[in-house]
């Protein structure tokens, strides 16, 4: 079937918005429509004033839609977030809460009698207006000379033995030990904007002051670094245990945690031979890739995992991506992509059997960024962009995108350059510019147009992400080192220097309600991401990881997790473990072969 | 009569989704309220079909109450119904064995935006134009779009046969976009 003139079109698309068309008549008006710009204009003002009908006399219905759903969900309750992904969580064997509870009463009493005796912690201020701010939880409650170390959410649920490394020693509770290991920086008035310091940089930065005196060198205590790690690898691998049950989801706004725990115990030293590790792994590798956020994390994985043998799943995450870039070079949540589900890949092989069990190597603190030693790449895989994405997405999504972008190209897979070039130009148009610093400062969610001020975790992720992208084209057109003299990474550097905080995610977050822990450990983790991979051993004059240690440790909970407002406990604690284990590789491990020529 | 279906504050919808997460019905139904006309017409736009855009609205709210705590603050509650809409609409037109979707990238940009359609005046000149249209062609329009009659019974109600009754509704939507055009001062030619 062929349309002779548009106005056969024009009909046909009204036939198709009454009863639709199939077969023939479908491919001819698709055709019809994608070769002609008038017509696909005029559909565009059909389709809107199909729109405005409906919704017109869907207005009129909203009681009765109402109503039919109160009938449907009338006293039943959203499920719970939990390990199970969807499922709410059922302990097989329920124990007796009473040795817990008293345990938790001795050990609260201690805690007390500690927390009384110790001076009365000083509020840091290094939060731009952090006078008004609403009080830090963690100082607020050590105000009480009885601590209060239950969850809000209630007594945390004894960890499960039989999995994990073994029942969690209350009396070792870090919040106990934490000790101030030196004089806490004297208060300052408002941050002026600062000079960037990179350990390989001196100097590079073009705008503020040039000189800054040394930042006072703040260290972590080393045991309770290395005991609130072990605690909170141990609650992650009793929640790994629990995870992979549902496997249906709503696509790629489906956000169970699963990658991001895999990504976590990967870099905790956990590996193929653990059981609940392979168990995750294989129902990764087996899953249909559906959202943005997971692929990122799949691909993440495979190339840290092994990325000589997971190369091919690493192509098909890779495929994935570009098949959801957004017009604008951005990222949504994502939609399933048929090209990336076709990919070929080989058999799965068995698990590799455990050599005396399950272990985990590495409990000392912050292992070092790329330790993890990597197969060299042999070979190398192309794709191509097969498909459009929407208008437009987000920078929470981009971010990701540009993480599981980074990982494919040091894996061997070789992405289109105008895909890189058009997501690099996405995160330059969304830097949020304004009358007091009109050549852009820091990100928000949205675009620039978004109409939303600079915020934490936008801004730092920002910033990782247009690291990547410099240094990905770098390795693509031979040369080196752009990342390091990008005007607008440097500009939301000096952004997160001015707003430098680890107690909040600074800024007026989104979607947060006010509240300034809103997504606060994503925050830290896209802080760590941003430092890593700038090679930044300070932000401004502020020293990020002693800081952002020393803040996790006094607000991890006593059984080793973390939660703030925002993304739930499970997330939360994975971001924790990531910036207190620095699990950013900085951008020098370019494998060898992998060169565009 | 109902509440309003008029979009809420983002800070009203963002207390009302944490009282829902907590298990309050009637917080979520307030928070929905004002997306149910453009989930509607959005799944009506994909399935095809009005009776089954019904069932998936409702079966949108239904599994977005249940997940609702999988919805993570920064997101965007409307973005989020409308891409489990979207899945439950392609479910519903694989049902009504639909197999061709024609131009999808259209729907989405004419979707794009979740607040409601026919701001800008639009919506005002449309509902204006369309009292203006009258006769058979105004009933057409009415009983397809605000009645979900289908076709055929659309043709024994006005006495006449589908083909006419597609004709008719062509010629209705061609008059309405041009007289919107014009009232809104964009030139009548379509």
């Amino acid at each position: 079937m062929s349309l002779r003139t548009c106005d056969d079109a024009r009909v046909l698309l009204s036939d198709h918005l009454l009863d639709g068309v199939e077969g023939d008549g479908a491919d001819a008006l698709g055709s019809h429509l994608a070769a002609c710009s008038p017509c696909r204009t005029h559909a565009g003002e059909i389709f809107l004033q199909d729109r405005i009908l409906a919704e017109m006399g869907a207005r009129a219905r909203v009681d009765a839609m109402v109503g039919r759903l109160r009938g449907s969900i009338g006293g039943t309750k959203p499920l719970a977030l939990t390990a199970s992904g969807g499922t709410p969580v059922v302990v097989p064997r329920r124990r007796s809460w009473l040795p817990w509870v008293a345990a938790a009463a001795i050990f609260g009493a201690v805690a007390g009698v500690v927390a009384y005796l110790q001076p009365a912690p000083r509020v840091r201020p290094d939060v731009a207006g952090a006078g008004n701010a609403t009080p830090d939880p963690v100082t607020h409650a050590r105000k009480s000379p009885l601590p209060k170390p239950d969850a809000p959410q209630g007594p945390p649920l004894p960890p499960d033995p039989a999995p994990g490394p073994g029942p969690l020693v209350l009396p070792e509770k870090p919040r106990v030990d934490v000790k101030d290991p030196s004089p806490k920086p004297a208060p300052q008035p408002l941050p002026e904007p600062e000079p960037v310091k990179r350990a390989d940089l001196p100097g590079a930065v073009a705008q503020g002051p040039a000189v800054h005196a040394v930042p006072p060198v703040i260290e972590v205590p080393r045991r309770t670094l290395d005991d609130s790690l072990r605690v909170g690898t141990a609650w992650l691998r009793g929640r790994a245990s629990m995870l992979g049950a549902a496997q249906s989801g709503t696509g790629g706004r489906d956000m169970r945690p699963d990658e991001l725990v895999l990504w976590t115990l990967l870099h905790s030293g956990v590996g193929e031979d653990d059981p609940d590790f392979y168990r995750l792994l294989k129902a990764m590798l087996e899953r249909k890739l559906e959202g943005t956020y997971r692929a990122a994390l799949q691909v993440m994985i495979l190339e840290e995992l092994d990325r000589v043998k997971y190369q091919p799943w690493i192509a098909r995450g890779a495929q994935f991506l570009l098949d959801n870039q957004c017009r604008n070079g951005q990222w949504s949540y994502g939609d399933p992509s048929l090209f990336a589900e076709e990919a070929t890949l080989p058999t799965l092989a068995a698990r590799p059997s455990p050599a005396g069990g399950s272990k985990v190597k590495v409990f000392e603190a912050a292992s070092a960024p790329g330790s993890r030693p990597k197969p060299r790449v042999v070979a190398r895989i192309a794709v191509r962009k097969m498909r459009e994405g929407p208008e437009s997405g987000d920078n929470s999504n981009s971010m990701y995108a540009a993480l599981g972008l980074r990982a494919a190209h040091d894996a061997g897979i070789l992405l289109p350059p105008e895909v890189i070039q058009l997501a690099q130009k996405a995160w330059r148009d969304a830097q949020i510019r304004s009358a007091v610093a009109p050549a852009g400062e820091g990100w928000c969610y949205g675009g620039r147009s978004h109409g939303h001020k600079a915020y934490g975790s936008m801004t730092a992720g920002a910033v990782g992400s247009l690291a990547i992208y410099d240094y990905i084209r770098d390795n693509d057109e031979g040369k080196r080192g752009s990342w390091k003299r990008d005007a607008e990474l440097l500009r939301g550097i000096d952004w997160l220097s001015r707003n430098f905080t680890v107690t909040e995610n600074p800024g007026p977050t989104e979607h947060g309600d006010g509240k300034p822990d809103h997504m606060y450990y994503y925050y830290l983790y896209a802080l760590e991401r941003a430092a890593t991979l700038n090679g930044l051993e300070t932000i401004g004059k502020h020293d990020w990881y002693a800081r952002g240690s020393q803040a996790l440790l006094e607000r991890q909970r006593l059984d080793g997790s973390w939660v703030a407002t925002g993304a739930g406990e499970l997330p939360d604690t994975c971001f924790a473990l990531l910036f207190l284990r620095k699990a950013t590789r900085a951008l020098v491990d370019v494998p060898t072969g992998i060169r565009r020529k | 009569m109902g509440k309003s279906t008029s979009r809420i504050s983002l800070d009203s919808e963002t207390r009302l989704i944490a009282a829902a997460k907590g298990g309050d019905p009637a917080s979520f139904e307030d928070a929905l309220r004002p997306h149910l006309p453009m989930l509607f017409a959005y799944a009506r736009a994909i399935c095809g079909d009005y009776h089954a855009a019904e069932d998936v609205v409702q079966e949108t709210a239904q599994i977005a109450y249940r997940k609702l705590n999988f919805l993570i603050p920064e997101a965007d509650f409307a973005g989020w119904l409308k891409a489990i809409a979207r899945r439950q609409a392609l479910a519903a037109r694989r049902k009504l064995q639909k197999t061709t979707l024609v131009a999808e990238d259209v729907i989405e940009r004419v979707y794009q935006d979740s607040e409601p359609a026919g701001q800008g005046g639009r919506g005002e000149a449309l509902a204006e134009c369309l009292q203006k249209l009258g006769g058979r062609a105004a009933d057409a329009v009415r009983a397809h779009y605000f009645d979900g009659v289908k076709t055929d019974d659309l043709a024994a109600r006005l006495d006449s046969k589908p083909p006419a009754i597609r004709q008719l509704l062509h010629r209705a939507r061609l008059l309405l976009l041009d007289c919107v055009r014009r009232r809104l001062g964009l030139g009548g030619a379509v």
